[in-house]
């Protein structure tokens, strides 16, 4: 087994200036490593920091403090929590997926062309990109006339496939999925249970968010439940983040 | 990787600068003066890098700097103090604020590109659209007619300016034509940096959007890197990996654009992030 993503102490806390500098505890002290091939599922209740995790994960967010090691097939790791935005650019762009819970598509650029766009900055030529982009699009059943459409007016269920199959078409090592069947129906849901399944297959390691109990239990390898969220109007209350600290020590359940 | 463009505690100061504001972190005020001799502190203490290929975006309300950094490294104003390096001359290890006159006009002519929100800036209204950019060859010491007028036709013709428009004079074209000779003429001589301040300024919606459409296709074709200025975050957005926070002519923040927008640290950026953003 070896290790692929290992998370130490990592604590997100928002200060908000503009609400008389309210803080809000996204999540605090997280630990857990992932094996490469392996499927991690996060759990809790909504606001409990599922979301705010996987992107500090993905530098979305920036982590508070604490550690988020990527490991490459000789151990060697770089931690993503530590370095330059150029170097973190990279690994998105070579090594991490990440699926978001709501899809903003670029505007004016057509499905195709946004699908294609990572093949084509790797050097691919654009038929070649184009043929391999029809192949998935009929995997994710996209009918042919979106192809040259702008997802922007696309249903919801659409938006989320082509947010999938972009991430996918080059494929990472790791990906990150926030939800990526929520507000779905239930084909659509099946279309991407299968995919995900297809990925465990072959062999990318991912990290979770099933709103849906069941489909995270078929999916997952080990949860992460996610307890206690906390939140402060100012410094004064923290007493509190230490009884809440407390409450938050048991991690990781196997299943 | 290696940065093409390094800035190193640029500053400009307009006035007579004091020992205050002209070390490094001058003190603070609630605007951009000096609070010690008055003079006006357009920018200080910015620090950035620029990477082959990317457009960094540079943000920040009206008159906190955004232009005066850009000028400042196009030489279109002398820097007070500051350092900036540039991997094209000197292997990167030279100054260019130590450079003799005629490598900064190299600079200005070959490397470095640049696009003005104000044409009039960046266009010769008395000289057609086509010899505008032509006159950045010759300037750049090429001779041969029919190069010069085949390389200015297909990059006129990149940038989608109608053929029976090249010989009209720039007062005669629209705004979205005037930026779009801007452009070519900032492009034709292949260089490794484009400087572009709020290209799309003063421009409709419509016509913002196929300026904007344009400078991402060429970032993404041509690998030229770019430093964007815009105070709109929508367009930052859009073309920008990386972006930097200006205010009261300083670097308040910076970071990856989806970082920045979704997880403002400081109280200035927040602010904005959460007035530009519905
Ligand atoms: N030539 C000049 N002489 C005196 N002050 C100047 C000069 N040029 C700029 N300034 C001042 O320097 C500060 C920064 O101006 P700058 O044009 O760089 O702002 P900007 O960020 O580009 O603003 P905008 O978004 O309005 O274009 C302002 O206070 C401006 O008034
Ligand atoms: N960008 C943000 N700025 C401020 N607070 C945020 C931001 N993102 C999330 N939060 C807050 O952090 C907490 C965790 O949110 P989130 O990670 O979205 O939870 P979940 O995905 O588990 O529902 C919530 O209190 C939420 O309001
Ligand atoms: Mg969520
Ligand atoms: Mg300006
Ligand atoms: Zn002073």
């Amino acid at each position: 087994m070896k290790k692929h993503l290992e998370v130490r102490n990592l604590t997100k806390i928002f200060d908000m200036h503009i609400l008389n500098n309210k803080k809000i505890i996204a999540f605090e002290n997280i630990n857990f490593t992932l094996n490469r091939g392996k499927f991690l599922g996060i759990s809790g209740k909504s606001g409990y920091g599922k979301s705010s995790l996987i992107r500090c994960i993905y530098r979305n967010y920036d982590s508070t403090s604490g550690d988020i090691l990527l490991f490459d097939n000789n151990g060697e790791s770089v931690n993503l929590a530590k370095i330059s935005d150029p170097e973190m650019l990279i690994i998105r762009e070579k090594r991490m997926g990440y699926v978001s819970q709501f899809f903003t598509p670029l505007p004016r650029v057509t499905t195709m062309n946004l699908v294609i766009e990572p093949l084509i900055d790797k050097g691919w030529l654009k038929d070649d990109a184009i043929q391999r982009a029809s192949e998935l699009f009929k995997l994710f059943d996209i009918p042919g006339n979106l192809w040259d459409a702008y997802p922007s007016t696309f249903s919801g269920g659409e938006k989320q496939r082509i947010n999938l199959m972009k991430t996918l078409i080059d494929c990472p090592e790791i990906l990150l999925l926030d939800e990526p069947t929520a507000s779905l129906d239930a084909r659509n849901r099946g279309i991407i249970l299968e995919i995900v399944k297809e990925l465990k297959k072959q062999n990318i390691t991912m990290l979770g968010i099933f709103h849906d109990q069941m489909e995270m239990e078929t999916l997952a390898d080990e949860i992460l439940a996610i307890k206690r969220p906390g939140e402060y109007h100012d410094e004064t209350h923290s007493a509190d983040i230490e009884v809440k600290q407390e409450a938050k020590k048991e991690f990781i359940f196997q299943l | 990787m290696n940065a093409i463009l390094k800035v190193q505690n640029l500053k400009k100061i307009y006035g007579r600068g004091c020992d205050d504001c002209l070390g490094t972190n001058p003190p603070y005020s609630k605007d951009n003066k000096c609070p010690t001799c008055g003079s006006i502190i357009a920018c200080t203490d910015v620090n950035f890098d620029v990477y082959p290929g990317e457009i960094l975006g540079i943000v920040g309300e009206s008159g906190s700097g955004k232009s005066t950094v850009l000028s400042c490294l196009y030489f279109n104003q002398q820097a007070t103090d500051g350092k900036i390096f540039y991997r094209g001359i000197e292997g990167g290890e030279k100054d260019l604020f130590n450079l003799n006159a005629q490598t900064r006009r190299q600079l200005q002519n070959i490397h470095f590109g640049i696009v003005y929100q104000n044409p009039h800036l960046g266009l010769n209204f008395n000289v057609s659209g086509e010899g505008n950019v032509a006159e950045r060859l010759l300037v750049a010491g090429k001779r041969n007619f029919n190069t010069i007028q085949n390389s200015v036709h297909s990059l006129l013709e990149r940038v989608a300016l109608s053929p029976s428009r090249y010989k009209d004079f720039p007062k005669y074209y629209s705004g979205g034509m005037q930026q779009r000779v801007q452009i070519a003429k900032a492009l034709i001589s292949n260089p490794e940096l484009i400087l572009l301040d709020e290209p799309t300024g003063g421009l409709d919606v419509s016509v913002q959007a196929k300026i904007l459409d344009l400078i991402r296709s060429i970032s993404r074709e041509l690998k030229v890197a770019m430093i964007m200025v815009s105070h709109d975050m929508q367009v930052i957005r859009l073309l920008c990996k990386r972006i930097i926070v200006m205010k009261h002519g300083r670097v308040v923040e910076s970071g990856l654009t989806d970082r920045v927008i979704d997880d403002p640290k400081e109280a200035y950026t927040q602010t904005l992030v959460h007035s530009t953003i519905q």
